[in-house]
């Protein structure tokens, strides 16, 4: 079934549920780990991720399908969480390095991350990144987005998104060297 | 090309190859994926969930699903009863405002409302009051009341014309 059947179905009133359950079934891994990659924490990306899935059933039968239904999930998923992000640095810090910091040390700490070295130090890599190169970078390394698609997710033009792939990945190469 | 890429995509390939001739017994990746969670059951976690490290308890997805689906039916019908909340608040509020606005309307009007008397003089007062017969007490006093503002002269040439001769005498 393809998005608009699925759409269809979920502006009649009979079939609202079962069109839901379909959504549900495509997307929710693969939001619940793009939200993941963000808030970095299990129990927040589950809030994070069930709160994406509540506003996609409010909001769905005003979608105006000028965009693909797959990236207009994603760029509610993305400000949900760099919403609630942004609400956890202002309760637990007042400037933006001390929060990735905690982030960081949340990974070696946390019960939902058993990583080896390696790839614990990725993510730390990662963790340096500013938010927008954070978010490209995932995108594009972990979750193969086209960067067509990116560009409708984050409102960033392709020249601009290709640049800031690029300059994650050289950040990431230093820290890695350094380290 | 930088590093970081050239390593994922040799990763790709190589997953890609390794499928490419070999082949495995039926079920075995489920029955693999069994054998791992039973071994790590310790820690609840789940092999099939591992993004670059991160994992997710197991049967999360199944029981998120689940919390998600229930959230949503209840929002529809938070969202029900909300609209009739909405709807009688509404019907409510209007109500009141015509009932204080109605109010405001007659207390101003009943204010404003003519004095019905106004336009009767004294003179048609007295001859009615006289004709029916009430008292003369009350005429006399409505008299005085009428005739207070008239000057000093006014009241002298009264006392003169009615006024026992004798009774004046002695007063003045």
């Amino acid at each position: 079934m393809n998005e608009q059947e699925v759409i269809l179905l979920f502006r009649n009133e009979s079939t609202k549920h079962n069109a839901f359950v379909q959504i549900l079934d495509a997307f929710q891994k693969r939001v619940y780990w793009h939200v993941r990659r963000i808030v970095i924490s299990h129990d927040d990306a589950d809030d994070v991720t069930q709160n994406t899935f509540i506003k996609i059933w409010e909001n769905l039968e005003n979608f105006r399908e000028d965009s693909k239904l797959y990236t207009w999930i994603f760029r509610i998923a993305t400000n949900e969480a760099l919403g609630y992000l942004n609400k956890k640095k202002s309760a637990t810090t007042s400037s933006f390095g001390d929060y990735e910091h905690i982030l960081s040390e949340s990974l070696i700490a946390g019960s939902y991350f058993n990583g080896n070295a390696i790839e614990l130090k990725l993510q730390q890599a990662i963790l340096i990144l500013p938010t927008k190169q954070r978010l490209v970078f995932n995108m594009k390394y972990y979750e193969n987005m086209k960067y067509e698609d990116m560009e409708q997710v984050l409102g960033t033009s392709v020249g601009a998104l290709k640049a800031s792939y690029h300059h994650a990945v050289k950040k990431i190469e230093e820290f890695l060297k350094h380290d | 090309m930088p590093a970081l890429e050239e390593n994922r995509q040799e990763n790709l390939l190589r997953k890609t190859n390794d499928q490419v001739g070999f082949t495995t017994p039926d079920n075995y990746f489920d029955a693999m994926k069994s054998s791992i969670i039973a071994k790590t059951s310790g820690d609840k976690l789940t092999i099939y969930d591992h993004q670059g490290g991160f994992v997710v308890p197991e049967l999360f997805f199944e029981t998120q699903k689940n919390k998600i689906l229930s959230k949503s039916t209840t929002s529809r019908a938070q969202k029900i009863s909300l609209s009739y909340n909405q709807i009688i608040l509404r019907v409510s509020s209007i109500a009141a405002m015509i009932t204080i606005v109605g109010f405001l309307f007659l207390f101003e009007n009943s204010s404003k409302s003519p004095d019905f008397t106004a336009n009767i003089s004294n003179e048609e007062i007295l001859n009615h009051l006289a004709k029916n017969d009430v008292s003369e007490d009350l005429i006399c006093e409505l008299l005085n009341r009428n005739k207070t503002n008239k000057n000093e002269n006014d009241i002298e040439k009264y006392l003169y014309e009615n006024a026992d001769e004798d009774l004046l005498m002695d007063n003045l």
